[in-house]
């Protein structure tokens, strides 16, 4: 019955067209376009300079390198207002258009919104993997045109972990944003609500972060870690990025533990929530 | 004997509004079962706790013997409450796919639905464009899409054209009496209801005030209608009973009686050229039950 419900979501998303394009496309496309960007300068540069030789031999394009980067760069939290668009969609669509009395007598209530949580899930998988997928062909761009020899990665044994790693991260960042959008969905019934008051949250963390200064950024203060989850991803990120080179560290299970809890928390708290609630109002 | 619908003492209270008030009935299984009452009677608010959409303040309701919001149950349930409201980009054909879906349905006639509530043509039309009428039509192929045993309708002939009115009824009748089906339907319509339904129960303020055979509840209400003359001497005979109606008498007397009267008449000199019952009529029975001229 999950899988009925699932399937279902899966379809209605579906069939909005211009939903899905707009949630999946937008910042995965402007970050394309600002790679083979970067990577015309350079030819250009080299051209008028005449150091094309001195570009070929700056070493290989690491493409997992450049995925790992930008899963982490800041064009993924630019992504964050786009996903959002399915995201509200599909949490908000049956109480903007009233709907519910339609569909719920049709499967059990935790089964619809686990089933909306999951579509989301996979929605903001897709979206990760576009940026991966773009990264290797900015990367690819830039050898053929520079003439740079390119890699899958320089050290493929640390690299896929960390690609993973970076991935997996990414996602359960989305996940709580995602969460966030559905338990406001379901409190305010309202679409646009959910998109706007998670937007606010988002934007919120983030300035909230440029403003926090940790006397020791490898071990932030737990606090800020808890009831920040950006500031979580972002600390553990930074890690990953570093890999092998990055500094101590006792903070990496309880940001990982708080950003898990973030996102389960609030994803509990939405099917328990909408469990209870009266699907119409007089 | 097993019920479509039971309902044990439920209230149910939106803030200070009590629109169901210690409800309580049992609507068998078989036929077509007619729910009148004023509005704000409370017949939608028992329709959304029985579908699981609400919870009730107080009481159990049942719904094919299992407790109201029951997946198992609610699969063998179809209903149309409140308007119809669709995904406005999704097509005729899509929304019952994904309903289908939603249902664990997976082989579902979604073309012999679309063609039995005339919606063919329109299939592949996004539900946005639909009028009232068609957005009735295609929640009903919505409710009828798992091959329920009991249907629930709420004012399923709104917004519907003349023709789509008698489809519906002819629609109604014919699942009851050919696939078994238990149709419960909430109407505005007393005509509507007196001619399709079997049994109704009549809801005023959250409470139930009277349930029965339709035929039952309008033999009160019965009249035998005589075209007689003189009418004068008609009158004599029926006394309290009798009213004159132009060249007509209406008598106020049980069916049983009907013949003995006939013959009373005749014996004293009166001539009848006409005898036929009349009235019966629903909404004389809703009036004085309610005091409401409105039927929902």
């Amino acid at each position: 019955m999950l899988l009925d419900a699932y399937a279902a979501e899966q379809l209605r998303l579906l069939k909005a067209r211009g939903t899905l394009v707009w949630s999946l496309a937008p910042i995965p496309l402007v970050y394309l376009g600002y790679a083979l960007f970067l990577h015309w300068g350079f030819h250009q540069q080299a051209a008028r300079t005449g150091t094309q030789a001195l570009l070929s031999a700056s070493g290989p394009i690491d493409l997992i390198h450049g995925a790992v980067q930008a899963l982490g760069g800041a064009h993924y939290v630019m992504n964050i207002p786009f996903l959002l668009v399915a995201g509200c969609a599909v949490f908000g669509s049956d109480y903007r258009w009233e709907t519910w009395r339609l569909i719920t007598p049709r499967n059990s209530r935790n089964n619809l919104m686990l089933a909306k949580l999951a579509l989301f899930g996979v929605l903001a998988a897709v979206s990760l993997a576009l940026f991966v997928v773009l990264a290797f062909v900015g990367g690819l761009f830039g050898s053929a045109l520079n003439r740079v020899p390119v890699v899958l990665a320089q050290d493929l044994g640390s690299a896929l972990p960390r690609l993973a790693m970076m991935f997996g991260l990414s996602w359960l960042e989305l996940m709580v944003f995602g969460a966030a959008a559905a338990c406001l969905a379901v409190f305010t019934r309202s679409q646009f609500a959910a998109f706007f008051l998670t937007l606010v949250w988002a934007v919120g963390q983030g300035i909230w972060q440029l403003t926090l200064q940790p006397p020791d950024p490898a071990n932030p203060p737990l606090k800020y870690l808890a009831i920040l989850p950006g500031y979580a991803a972002d600390f553990l990120k930074a890690v990953i990025r570093a890999g092998e080179m990055a500094p101590e560290t006792h903070s990496v299970w309880p940001a990982l533990g708080f950003l898990l809890f973030w996102a389960a928390g609030l994803g509990v708290v939405t099917v328990l929530a909408f469990g209870r609630q009266d699907l119409t109002r007089e | 004997m097993s019920f479509a619908l039971e309902a044990v003492g439920v209230s149910k209270t939106f803030g200070t509004v009590k629109a169901l008030d210690a409800f309580s009935l049992r609507i068998p299984k078989g036929g077509v079962y007619g729910i009148l009452g004023p509005n704000g009677a409370g017949k939608s608010t028992l329709f959304r706790i029985v579908l699981g959409l609400v919870r009730p303040t107080a009481g159990e309701t049942r719904l094919l013997g299992a407790r109201a919001g029951d997946i198992a149950a609610l699969r063998r349930v179809g209903a149309v409450i409140e308007t119809p409201r669709f995904l406005p980009w999704l097509t005729a054909r899509d929304t019952l796919k994904v309903l289908a879906l939603e249902s664990g349905e997976t082989s579902p006639d979604i073309d012999g639905w679309l063609a039995r509530v005339g919606l063919t043509e329109a299939a592949d039309r996004k539900a946005h464009g639909f009028s009232v009428g068609m957005k009735q039509r295609l929640a009903l192929a919505a409710a009828l899409l798992t091959r329920p045993e009991v249907l629930i309708l709420d004012e399923p002939t709104s917004g519907m054209d003349p023709a789509g009115i008698l489809e519906m009824r002819a629609l109604m009748r014919d699942l009851a009496d050919r696939d078994g089906v238990t149709v419960i339907l909430a109407s505005h319509q007393l005509d509507e209801v007196q001619r399709v339904c079997d049994r109704v129960a009549i809801l005023d303020r959250g409470r139930l005030v009277r349930d029965g055979a339709v035929s039952e509840l309008t033999a009160v209400h019965e009249r035998l209608r005589l075209s007689v003359s003189p009418v004068d001497k008609a009158l004599a005979v029926l006394g309290e009973r009798g009213a004159a109606e132009g060249e007509a008498v209406l008598a106020a007397v049980e069916r049983k009686d009907g013949p003995a009267l006939i013959r009373a008449l005749v014996e004293a000199g009166v001539d009848i050229t006409e005898a036929r019952w009349i009235g019966g009529d629903l909404e004389k029975v809703f009036l004085s039950l309610t005091g409401e001229p409105d039927a929902a």
